[in-house]
């Protein structure tokens, strides 16, 4: 092999692996700066932690994959984790509010893609305005005030929030089934394959015979199930949920799939490539505490990190 | 729907002029028929002085919908305004707490709003980027240097004895009539100007339009987006120091709310516009209704989660009545039809 395809191939190989790189450097970075970094207690913890944003991401990877946006995740997540706390409050048991939660996220997915698919209303402004919905249900909810789960009633909650199962917490276990379910979704089956071809050329799969508007229907509404999940997921660790607590999680999910764009699938969203974004997000963060770091310097961070991971995955060219 | 797009591609037996008005004037004339109802309700409604407070208190709102209407005009789009907003005013009170008289601080606050805008110009006409991406990731980018000048906490506040003249600004009158008001009015006939009688405001249009045809006769299309983002850029931070005066303080997160509201403002404009194009007039009209009718929905007593709510419809109405975001599928409905 000459010197110009060696170089080539390196370019290649840096493009699909040069974020797993660069999470696998800040690591070594972060065990020399910081001697908790690297204790089996804090990485199963950055474990934990990254499962709330990596569900949000997951969910925001479905429309993505059709080219479609979703900035209402942070509000329908948060409004997922008000619900949570007010079911089992008043005594619901952790099936039927899992259930139930998972119903209404559903539901308010398939209002931004009904605004989208049939309204034709564009994407960024429809979801825009279920995010405002959301939040108005939000305060709804519980009348704009915080609500705790108090540890008689929220045991199970606590269990699959904090628990283990032989080791790995129980919420990994959660999130590695959601993945796999979500990886076989998007790349094994048709209704994937419709995404992936609404995604490409949205005239040419309607013309093909592609249900465009349903599939991209039932891709708004696989984003607020998984971003309400992750409501879900953040009580069961937390039990306790602030009004309007979803927003900052709406930045984390934007990374932790724009991140998942540059990885083995560049310039796609994809769901695998989603998880390491996910972990990705929560290595960061972990990190930024342990640093000692005030959170609102994170924000310019995600700001730098989206548009970087924009900029080098590519095809962001406008429409 | 299907009704309404039959009577747009004229199958429907409608003369053609009686269409117009019909569809330009729906929005408006629904939104008084409400507002009447609730004048109606509550009497105190239609009273002079609520109602200049409501011009005061969509001041802020308009101009960033003003900023907002040149991005669209040129066919983009701009969602850091609000996050832009909110940096300007912590900026502008952190540095006439720090001792900066006001002339420099308003500088740098303004500074600031034209910064993130050519940097938004900058990536979505020099290097063609998605623009609503890349104005996400900026709304998010500027959370954070407002965070760090109101170091993690809630608000920073000015005394009576800082800045008598933003103060002034803020809460005065002249004639009875708010300063914020005066300038909203003044803002918006001189851009109204640049934007229909000028040969500015036509080119940026004209790239709306139709940007292959302004770039074929010669006009350089990519530095009128990217100016068209710094305007919008300079009018959010405007807006943000018509707020700070007004609160005479400046919070975390303060003109986040007022994102909905100014594209809204932009549709509704769009939708009562004479060629149901952006239009400045249109837009501050556009949004004196939002606010009137956040102020009537607030007078009936509806609780204010009701208020989120009423501006997710607001949005939804604006949208779809200015039929921008049809007008793709209209086409190609034209062409060969389009059923997904």
């Amino acid at each position: 092999m000459n010197g110009e395809g060696k170089r080539v191939l390196l370019r290649g190989i840096l493009r699909r692996y040069g974020t797993l790189l660069a999470l696998f450097l800040f690591c070594v970075v972060m065990s020399f700066l910081s001697p908790y970094f690297l204790n089996v207690r804090n990485l199963l913890n950055v474990l934990r932690q990254s499962t709330v944003v990596t569900l949000i991401g997951i969910g925001l990877t479905f429309p993505m994959v059709c080219k479609k946006f979703d900035i209402s995740i942070g509000a329908v997540a948060g409004l997922g984790a008000v619900l949570t706390a007010f079911f089992t409050v008043n005594g619901l048991g952790i099936l039927p509010t899992v259930l139930s939660v998972l119903a209404i996220g559903a539901l308010i997915g398939c209002i931004s893609g009904i605004a989208v698919a049939y309204l034709k209303i564009n994407d960024f402004v429809a979801t825009i305005a279920v995010m405002l919905l959301a939040s108005g249900l939000d305060l709804l909810t519980n009348r704009g005030g915080s609500i705790r789960v108090p540890s008689s009633l929220g045991s199970s909650l606590r269990a699959l929030g904090t628990g283990n199962l032989a080791g790995i917490p129980n919420a990994s276990v959660l999130l590695l089934a959601v993945i796999a379910v979500c990886f076989v979704l998007t790349e094994r089956t048709w209704i994937g394959r419709q995404m992936y071809s609404v995604g490409g050329n949205e005239r040419a799969s309607y013309l093909s015979g592609v249900r465009v508007r349903r599939v991209m229907v039932f891709s708004y509404a696989m984003s607020s199930l998984l971003a309400s999940l992750g409501g879900f997921m953040l009580i069961c660790r937390t039990m306790g949920a602030e009004p309007l607590g979803g927003m900052p999680l709406l930045t984390l999910g934007i990374a932790a799939m724009f991140i998942g764009q540059t990885v083995i699938r560049v310039g796609q969203a994809n769901v695998l490539g989603t998880f390491v974004g996910g972990l990705f997000v929560a290595v960061m963060g972990n990190g930024f505490v342990l640093l000692n770091v005030p959170f609102y310097y994170e924000y310019i961070l995600w700001g730098v990190v989206v548009i970087g991971a924009m900029a080098f995955s590519g095809g962001h060219e406008s429409r | 729907m299907r009704g309404m797009s039959r009577m747009r591609t004229g199958r429907l037996e409608l003369p053609s002029a009686l269409r117009l008005v019909a569809v330009r004037y729906m929005v408006l004339v629904g939104m008084i028929v409400v507002c009447v109802f609730i004048g109606v309700l509550r009497p105190a409604f239609f009273q002079v002085g609520n109602l200049v407070n409501v011009l005061r208190a969509s001041a802020a709102t308009s101009v960033m919908a003003i900023g907002l209407t040149f991005v669209i005009g040129v066919g983009a789009f701009d969602l850091s305004i609000a996050g832009v907003s909110t940096l300007s005013a912590v900026l502008l009170v952190w540095l006439i707490l720090h001792g900066f008289p006001l002339f420099p601080a308003l500088l740098g606050s303004l500074g600031v709003g034209a910064a993130f805008g050519a940097v938004s110009g900058f990536l979505v006409s020099k290097r063609g980027m998605n623009p609503f991406a890349v104005t996400l990731a900026l709304w998010l980018a500027a959370n954070g240097p407002q965070y760090i000048l109101l170091k993690g906490g809630a608000g920073i506040y000015l005394t009576s004895k800082h800045a008598p003249i933003l103060q002034a600004i803020g809460r005065g009158r002249i004639l009875g009539i708010p300063w914020v008001v005066v300038i909203l009015v003044v803002l918006a006939g001189v851009w109204h100007f640049v934007y229909s009688r000028t040969r500015l405001g036509v080119h940026m249009s004209s790239i709306g339009d139709n940007r292959a045809a302004a770039a074929t006769s010669g006009i350089n299309t990519k530095r009128l987006i990217w100016l068209a983002y710094v305007l919008s850029g300079v009018f959010a931070a405007l807006a943000g120091v018509l707020l700070a005066a007004r609160l005479h303080s400046a919070q975390a997160r303060v003109a986040e709310g007022y994102l909905n509201d100014a594209i809204a403002a932009v549709f509704l404009g769009m939708a009562i516009s004479p060629k149901r194009t952006p239009h400045v007039i249109g837009t501050v009209v556009g949004s004196f209704f939002i606010s009137l009718l956040a102020n009537g929905i607030y007078m009936l007593n509806v609780p204010y989660w009701g208020e989120y709510i009423f501006r997710a419809v607001m949005l939804f109405v604006a949208v779809m009545s200015s039929g921008v975001f049809q007008g793709a599928l209209l086409r190609r409905r034209v062409a060969g039809g389009q059923e997904g």
